[in-house]
C-alpha cells in the first residue's frame, strides 16, 4: 500500500468509526423506555442471588403470558439509583423500576413514576395487603410506587452467644430498663472489647424512628416541618450517653470502627451481641456468620404512647412514566405480588410477601420463616399506624439524616455537650427547613 | 501594516512561477491530512472534554436535579457554597490539609529513596521496580481495604504499638482526630512516581561536580545542599506540580475507608467525595458543577502560584559542564 492509499484508507475507517459511533448513539435512543416486541426492562438491584430470583421469574412469567420478554438492568446498591437516575433524565429508563425507600419520592416528585390508581383493583389486586400499606406510596394524591414485600425495625440477636451466658432471647416487648441491664449483663460476661448492644444512635432513619414514635412523635411532621423538639433530641443523647457509661454499648471509637453495612456491623465484626436495623436483614446477616441470629424488637417504653413500631416497605418498585407498556408491566408486577407461583420464588428475598394469604402459604428458609414469624406478630399484635414515604422522605431529607449523624457522632466522641449539640443541630434545621426552628 | 500589504502585494510576481505554485499547493494538501490525522484527537477533545465541561459550567447557574430539567438560578449555587454550606468549607479544609501535608511529606519521601536508590545499587532495575509498585497500588480499592484493616482497632499497627507497650491505642481509622493522618499516610506510600522522576533527574548531574566539590574538600551534605539540591529544583518543581493537582482530586481512598461517607464528623470528607455525594447521592448536579468549578479555580491558584515562586528558587543549569 502506498502512501495515498494508505491515508484513504485511514480517513475510510476514522469515517466508518465515526459513523458508527452515530448508529450506536441513535440504536441506543431508539430502544426507548423498554418497547419493542412485548419487552419489558425491569431495573433491581441488589445480590447476584437476588438477580437470579428475578431471572426464574421472568421465565416462569414467559411461560404464562408467551408475547412477554424481559431484560434485567442489575446493579449492585452502590451503582444503582444514580444510574437509575440518569437513564430517567435521558429519558431512557427501564418500564419496572426496584426503588430505594428514599427514592420513590425524590422520583415520583419529579414525575418519573406512572400513577398506578386505574391499575390497582383491577390489573393489581391488593385486597389481601396489610391495610393501609399501599398508601405509604401515595405522593401528591395519587400511588407512585409500591413495595415488593413488608418489613419492620427489629433488633437481631446472636442466640448462641446468649444460650452460652444463659440468657434467652429478650421477649418482643421488652423494655429500655430492662435492654440496660441485659445488655450490661453481657459486656460484664464476655471479656475483651465486646458489649451487649451496638449503637446506631446516629441513625435517623432506624432505631431513633422507633423511639421517637413511642413518644408520638414523627421525624417529620405531614407539612414537612420538623417533628421532634430540643428536649426529644437532648433526651435521646442522655439515654446513649448512660448505656455507654454503664458499660451496655460501646465507646464512640468502637462504633466508629464497625461501620454500616451488613458485613462491617458490630454484629459480625465481633464487638457486639445484636444488630438494629430493618428486620428483612436477617437473612442476609444469617449468611455471614456460623452463630444463629433472631430476631425481636427495638425495646420499648411501656409508659409510651405505642411500640413505636411502624411498617414500611422494604424493597420498592414503579414503573417509569415513559413507558410504553405500562399495562403489561402492572400485570408482571401483579404476578410476583399475587400468583402463588410467582411469589414462591421471590419468597421473602424481598421483604414478607405483601399478599398476606400467599404469604402463609409459602414454604421459607429457616431465617426467612423467622423473619415472615416476626413480621407477622408485630404487624398483628405491636404496631402503630404507617408513616407514608412523602412524609418519611421530604426534599430536606438527606441534609436533615446527614446534620443528625454529625450531631449525634459529635456528642458521642466528646467534642460537644447535650446542650452545644443541640444547639448546634437546631441552628443548622433552620437553615434546612426554614419553617421549624 | 503597510509591510504586510506590500509583500502581498508582491507576492504573485515573486511565487509566479509553476514550481510554487505547485509547492503551496501541496502544503495545503498536507495541511489538509495533517488535521484529518488530528481530528480523532479534536472529536475527542470536543466531544469528551470540551463539551462536558461547558456543560457543565452551564449546568453550575442552574438547579439540575438530573431527574428534572435545569432552570437558570444564576449564581445562587456560588452564593450558598460561601454563605450557607458547611460541609463546602469543612471538606475544603480537609482536602487542604491533605495536600498541604501530604504532598511535601510524600515528596522529601521519594527523595529519600531516590537519593539511596541513586548510591550505585547492583540491582537498581529490581529496586526500582519494587519501590514503584505502591504507586500502582495505592490508588487502588483493595489497597484502601487494606488499609481500613492495617490502622483498624485490631490492626497490625495496633499490635505492633501494644508489643512496644501501647495499652489501648485507639483506631486510627474510626478517630475523627487521626483518620486523616491515615490517608496522609497513603499518599506518602505512593512515592513511586515522584522516586522515579527524581532517580532521573539525579542521573542527570553530571559526576564531575562531585569529583570537583570532593577535591575542595566538601562533605557529603554540602555536595547535597551545594550540588544536588539546587540542581535538582527543576524536577522537584514537576513533581510538586503533578502531585499537587494529584492530591487535590484525591477520592478512592477516602471513599473505600469511609464507606462513602466522610466520616468519622466529616474528617476525611475530601472534596472530590463531597461533590460526589452532592452529584450521585443527592442528585444535585447543579451545585455539584459548581463545586467542580471552584475546584478547578482553587487548583489554578495553587498552580499558578507555584510558577510565580518557582522564579525564586527553581535554577535551571543551562551552561552544562565546560
Amino acid at each position: 500500500m502506498d502512501r495515498r492509499n494508505f491515508l484513504r484508507f485511514s480517513a475510510a475507517l476514522t469515517g466508518v468509526g465515526v459513523g458508527g459511533l452515530t448508529v450506536a448513539g441513535c440504536g441506543n435512543g431508539a430502544g426507548g423506555a423498554g418497547s419493542g416486541s412485548g419487552t419489558i426492562r425491569v431495573a433491581q438491584y441488589g445480590s447476584a442471588h437476588r438477580m437470579s430470583l428475578f431471572e426464574e421469574l421472568f421465565a416462569a412469567y414467559s411461560e404464562r403470558q408467551p408475547d412477554a420478554a424481559f431484560t434485567l438492568d442489575a446493579a449492585s446498591n452502590d451503582a444503582y439509583i444514580d444510574r437509575l437516575a440518569t437513564q430517567v433524565s435521558g429519558g431512557n429508563a427501564p418500564a419496572v423500576m426496584g426503588l430505594f425507600h428514599m427514592a420513590v419520592p425524590q422520583f415520583a416528585r419529579q414525575n418519573a413514576l406512572v400513577e398506578l390508581d386505574p391499575y390497582i383493583g383491577d390489573t393489581l389486586d391488593i385486597t389481601s395487603f396489610t391495610d393501609g400499606l399501599v398508601d405509604l406510596g401515595r405522593i401528591n394524591g395519587s400511588v407512585q410506587a409500591l413495595s415488593y414485600g413488608d418489613n419492620l425495625h427489629g433488633s437481631m440477636y446472636d442466640v448462641d452467644l446468649l444460650e452460652s451466658l444463659g440468657k434467652t432471647l429478650p421477649e418482643p416487648g421488652y423494655t429500655w430498663e430492662e435492654y440496660l441491664s441485659f445488655s450490661a449483663d453481657i459486656t460484664r460476661a464476655v471479656d475483651g472489647d465486646f458489649y451487649g448492644t451496638e449503637d446506631r444512635s446516629d441513625q435517623l432513619d432506624q432505631i431513633f424512628k422507633v423511639w421517637l414514635l413511642q413518644r408520638g412523635k414523627y421525624a417529620y411532621e405531614e407539612s414537612g416541618a420538623l417533628g421532634f423538639d430540643q428536649t426529644d433530641l437532648a433526651d435521646w443523647l442522655e439515654l446513649w450517653q448512660m448505656l455507654r457509661d454503664e458499660g451496655a454499648a460501646p465507646p464512640a471509637e468502637i462504633t466508629a470502627e464497625a461501620g454500616g453495612t451488613f458485613d462491617s456491623s458490630a454484629l459480625i465484626r465481633g464487638y457486639a451481641a445484636n444488630h438494629q436495623t430493618y428486620a428483612n436483614a436477617l437473612a442476609s446477616m444469617q449468611a455471614l456468620t456460623e452463630s444463629t441470629l433472631q430476631l425481636t424488637t427495638i425495646p420499648i417504653d411501656p409508659e409510651g404512647s405505642g411500640s413505636g413500631h411502624f411498617i414500611r416497605g422494604s424493597n420498592w418498585v414503579g414503573l417509569y412514566s415513559q413507558a410504553d407498556n405500562p399495562e403489561v408491566a402492572a400485570n408482571f408486577l401483579d404476578y410476583a405480588f399475587n400468583d402463588p407461583e410467582g411469589a414462591a420464588i421471590l419468597g421473602a428475598e424481598m421483604g414478607a410477601p405483601p399478599n398476606r394469604d400467599v404469604r402463609d402459604s409459602l414454604d421459607y428458609t429457616d431465617p426467612e420463616q423467622n423473619f415472615i414469624d416476626y413480621v407477622d406478630l408485630v404487624t398483628d399484635e405491636l404496631a402503630d399506624p404507617a408513616i407514608t414515604l412523602a412524609q418519611e422522605f421530604p426534599d430536606s431529607w438527606p441534609d436533615l439524616d446527614h446534620a443528625f449523624t454529625e450531631a449525634v457522632d459529635s456528642h458521642r466522641f466528646g467534642r460537644s455537650s447535650v446542650s452545644e449539640t443541640v444547639d448546634a443541630f437546631f441552628e443548622r434545621v433552620a437553615s434546612l427547613i426554614p419553617d421549624s426552628a | 501594516m503597510t509591510a504586510v500589504l506590500r509583500r502581498d502585494a508582491v507576492e504573485p510576481t515573486v511565487a509566479g512561477t509553476a514550481g510554487g505554485g505547485r509547492g503551496r499547493q501541496r502544503g495545503k494538501v498536507e495541511n489538509r491530512w495533517g488535521y484529518l490525522f488530528l481530528s480523532p484527537w479534536f472529536l475527542g477533545l470536543a466531544v469528551l472534554t470540551a463539551g462536558p465541561m461547558a456543560v457543565s459550567l452551564y449546568y453550575s447557574f442552574t438547579d439540575f436535579a438530573l431527574l428534572s430539567e435545569p432552570n437558570w438560578i444564576g449564581t445562587a449555587n456560588y452564593e450558598r457554597m460561601f454563605t450557607s454550606d458547611p460541609r463546602f468549607l469543612s471538606a475544603l479544609s480537609v482536602t487542604l490539609r491533605y495536600v498541604l501535608i501530604g504532598v511535601p511529606l510524600q515528596l522529601a519521601f521519594a527523595l529519600v529513596v531516590a537519593l539511596l536508590l541513586n548510591r550505585g545499587l547492583r540491582a537498581l532495575g529490581l529496586y526500582r521496580a519494587l519501590y514503584y509498585l505502591p504507586s500502582l497500588l495505592a490508588g487502588s480499592v483493595a489497597i484502601a481495604v487494606l488499609w481500613r484493616q492495617v490502622f483498624g482497632l485490631e490492626g497490625v499497627v495496633n499490635v505492633m504499638l501494644g508489643f512496644l507497650g501501647w495499652e489501648n491505642p485507639p483506631s486510627w481509622i474510626a478517630d475523627p482526630e487521626y483518620a486523616l493522618y491515615t490517608l496522609i499516610l497513603l499518599r506518602v506510600w505512593e512515592f513511586g512516581s515522584p522516586m522515579v522522576i527524581f532517580l532521573a533527574g539525579l542521573r542527570q548531574i553530571p559526576r564531575d561536580y562531585y569529583e570537583a566539590s570532593s577535591i575542595d574538600g566538601a562533605g557529603k551534605l554540602a555536595q547535597f545542599f551545594r550540588i544536588t539540591l539546587p540542581l535538582l529544583t527543576p524536577v522537584i518543581f514537576l513533581n510538586v506540580i503533578l502531585q499537587l493537582i494529584g492530591a487535590f482530586q484525591a477520592f478512592n481512598s477516602a471513599f473505600i475507608i469511609s464507606d462513602g461517607t466522610g466520616g468519622p464528623l466529616d474528617s476525611t470528607l475530601f472534596y472530590t467525595l463531597y461533590l460526589y455525594q452532592e452529584a450521585f447521592t443527592n442528585f444535585r448536579m447543579g451545585y455539584a458543577s459548581a463545586l467542580a468549578w471552584v475546584l478547578l479555580v482553587v487548583i489554578g491558584i495553587f498552580t499558578a502560584a507555584n510558577f510565580l515562586i518557582s522564579r525564586y528558587w527553581v535554577h535551571y543549569d543551562d551552561g552544562g559542564p565546560a
